[in-house]
């Protein structure tokens, strides 16, 4: 009985040794630190999404940031869709129409001004 | 045009395209491109009054067809960037609210963005030399506040023309495409150098312009077969 219990005791303690194994944490740590490494050494920038916003022969000409929203600006069909967008506001991860009545020409900028969006194109 | 709610209203004094817009004066919206203020002259660049109506804006460039593509405002003047080849402007001009004045020595090739950040301008395109195809330029290149000269950002130059600035956590990023690859790199001030920071494992197509926006750097890329895609990165 004594024998078996010495015997439990000694698998319990290698296992603890397995679990805390110094190694695979290093190994953990080296990882982590190849990345942050890479972004403040080499500075890679890991893509982390890819998201198709308009099909072959579209047009797309700009995106910029005005009044805390993301424009994409341009003459482009997105997928799924038949109509045309001219300028588009990203946000929930897609598109969504801005101003909701512009259906013609093409738009190259966007600016906020006296409480107005300004387009041009 | 403009919005007043989800009201579009269309100028038809504005003859002509606009490819950029600055308001950031907040007394004049300026639009420009290959813009024609058909009741008074051809100007390439138009204001827009604080009563959004257009008006022309400082005499004409005197370049033929030209056409910018980058405005923006700097030391208390607005400068104008693109296709404005005559040799008293080459590419890159600022207005003293009469005419259009040469800024430094100008490019030798044309200016795609213009982007003041830390109290430099900043002024990327296709140039590899000064406007007098005498000093070396970089692929974007500086103008210190009250400056004369411009000169090479960074020690090395990116791979090739640049298209598009922007700034992200604080830090300068320049985007553009190299033998049908994209690049993205982002400019170490401290070091004076320019680091790619686009991972190995991706391959950008075409990109055409990048964006910080809620934390998050955005860029736009075409594929060969035409499709755009929205990348984000970290």
């Amino acid at each position: 009985m004594t024998k078996i219990f010495l015997l439990l005791t000694c698998i319990l303690f290698l296992f603890s040794c397995k679990k805390s194994d110094p190694k695979k944490d290093l190994d953990v740590a080296n990882l982590k630190d190849l990345k942050d490494g890479a972004q403040s050494n080499s500075s890679s920038s890991l893509i982390t999404s890819r998201m198709i916003i308009a099909t072959t022969g579209s047009v797309i000409n700009n995106i910029k940031t005005v009044d805390n929203q993301l424009f994409v600006m341009g003459s482009f069909s997105t997928l799924g869709s038949a109509s045309s967008k001219k300028i588009a506001s990203y946000y929930d991860y897609a598109l969504h129409s801005f101003p909701s009545n512009l259906n013609f020409g093409t738009v190259s900028d966007v600016d906020l001004f006296n409480g107005r969006y300004i387009i041009g194109g | 045009m403009y919005t007043s709610g989800s009201t579009v209203t269309t100028y038809t004094n504005a003859v002509g395209s606009v490819n950029c817009l600055y308001s950031g004066s907040q007394i004049y919206c300026y639009a420009a491109g290959a813009v024609t203020s058909a009741s008074i002259y051809s100007t390439s660049v138009a204001r827009v009054s604080s009563s959004f109506s257009v008006l022309a804006y400082s005499n004409p460039l005197a370049s033929s067809n030209p056409y910018v593509y980058a405005t923006t405002y700097f030391n208390n003047a607005i400068f104008m960037g693109g296709s404005i080849n005559s040799s008293s402007e080459k590419n890159i001009v600022y207005s003293n609210g009469a005419s259009w004045i040469k800024s430094g020595a100008g490019f030798n090739g044309n200016v795609t963005y213009l982007l003041p950040f830390n109290g430099k301008l900043y002024a990327a395109g296709a140039m590899t030399k000064d406007g007098n195809n005498s000093a070396s330029m970089n692929y974007v290149n500086e103008l210190a506040s009250g400056g004369t000269y411009w000169s090479k950002t960074g020690t090395n130059n990116l791979p090739a023309a640049c298209v598009a600035l922007t700034v992200h956590n604080g830090q300068l990023y320049a985007c553009g495409t190299s033998g049908g690859v994209g690049y993205i790199y982002k400019y170490n001030s401290t070091d004076n150098v320019w680091v790619n920071c686009v991972d190995p494992g991706y391959t950008p197509g075409t990109l055409l312009d990048i964006e910080s926006y809620n934390y998050r750097l955005y860029g736009i890329e075409r594929n060969a077969s035409g499709q755009y895609s929205l990348v984000s990165f970290n």
